[in-house]
């Protein structure tokens, strides 16, 4: 599958760049709003400052980076993703709904092996969505993680929410095992 | 009652059930990391449901891509929020709730 590259603002971001990435969010975020309003004219009022403070903001806290996504991947994670967020959705409808709560909680830690950057924001983005774990902290080189039950299999569980990130975004994980 | 409209409501049910199972759970489970849980995953999957039982009756396009794009903007600020949340329990030091016999 090709990868195509999608965001292609250089790393040494000379003002120009940082202008262009500025108007590029502001379009992106003024088409939201467009998509949530429709053609009622009036809202811009309060939709030109949200979408500038919004673009700007966004400019300011996450400058550009070079990222590729493969669409095969992306179409797989989706499918994942729906599929995983039901079994999570019923596993927690099961514990409450049981006579005594069915729960095992604890906190583990978890070493990450993707990149920072738009494949790290995924995955700690999906964790909280996915059966029995919650993201509570996130160091450069682990997460840290809350989950409802400690004799569940969460570390493969989570060793596949990576994989398929890596997927999404073309990447190469480090041989399993690098990290302690 | 067209086909749509029965398919519309009959995806509402598991969207009431979710969203009264996300309840229960939000009140039953101990301490806050669980009850993070309830909000996140038992309500989303709720909403997921509702916002496609809504998309079947949309009157155009752009009200089914409206409903696509509250529902991913749910996600990605549920997410967040327990993300948060989570964050300043453990650095308040708040130890999470243990099963002390079995």
């Amino acid at each position: 599958m090709p990868a195509l590259t999608v965001n292609a603002t250089r790393h040494g971001s000379l003002p120009p760049a940082a202008l262009k990435r500025l108007v590029g969010r502001a379009v992106v975020l003024a088409l939201v709003w467009l998509g949530f309003t429709g053609d009622d004219g009036s809202s811009w009022i309060v939709g030109l400052p949200a979408v500038l403070a919004a673009a700007w903001i966004s400019a300011r806290l996450w400058p550009g980076v070079r990222w590729r996504w493969s669409p095969g991947g992306a179409l797989a994670f989706a499918a994942y993703f729906v599929r995983e967020s039901c079994l999570g959705g019923w596993d927690v409808a099961r514990r409450a709904l049981s006579p005594r709560p069915d729960l095992s909680p604890g906190l583990i830690s978890h070493p990450l092996r993707l990149p920072a950057g738009p494949a790290r924001h995924l995955f700690c983005g999906t964790v909280s969505l996915l059966p029995g774990t919650a993201v509570v902290g996130i160091a450069p080189d682990r997460i840290q993680v809350h989950v409802l039950d400690q004799s569940a299999r969460v570390e493969a569980d989570l060793r596949e929410l990576e994989r398929r990130v890596a997927a999404v975004f073309g990447i190469t994980l480090p041989a399993e095992g690098g990290a302690p | 009652m067209s086909f749509l409209d029965f398919l519309s409501a009959l995806l509402l049910v598991p969207a009431l059930f979710f969203f009264v199972a996300g309840t229960v759970a939000l009140l039953r489970f101990p301490d806050l990391y669980s009850r993070l849980h309830a909000l996140t995953k038992a309500d989303n999957v709720g909403l997921g449901f509702a916002v496609l039982a809504l998309m079947l009756r949309a009157e155009n396009g752009v009200e089914v891509f409206k409903l696509a794009l509250i529902w991913g903007l749910v996600l990605a600020a549920s997410s967040t929020v327990c993300f948060l949340i989570g964050q300043e329990a453990v650095r308040r030091g708040l130890k999470p709730w243990t099963r002390q016999s079995p």
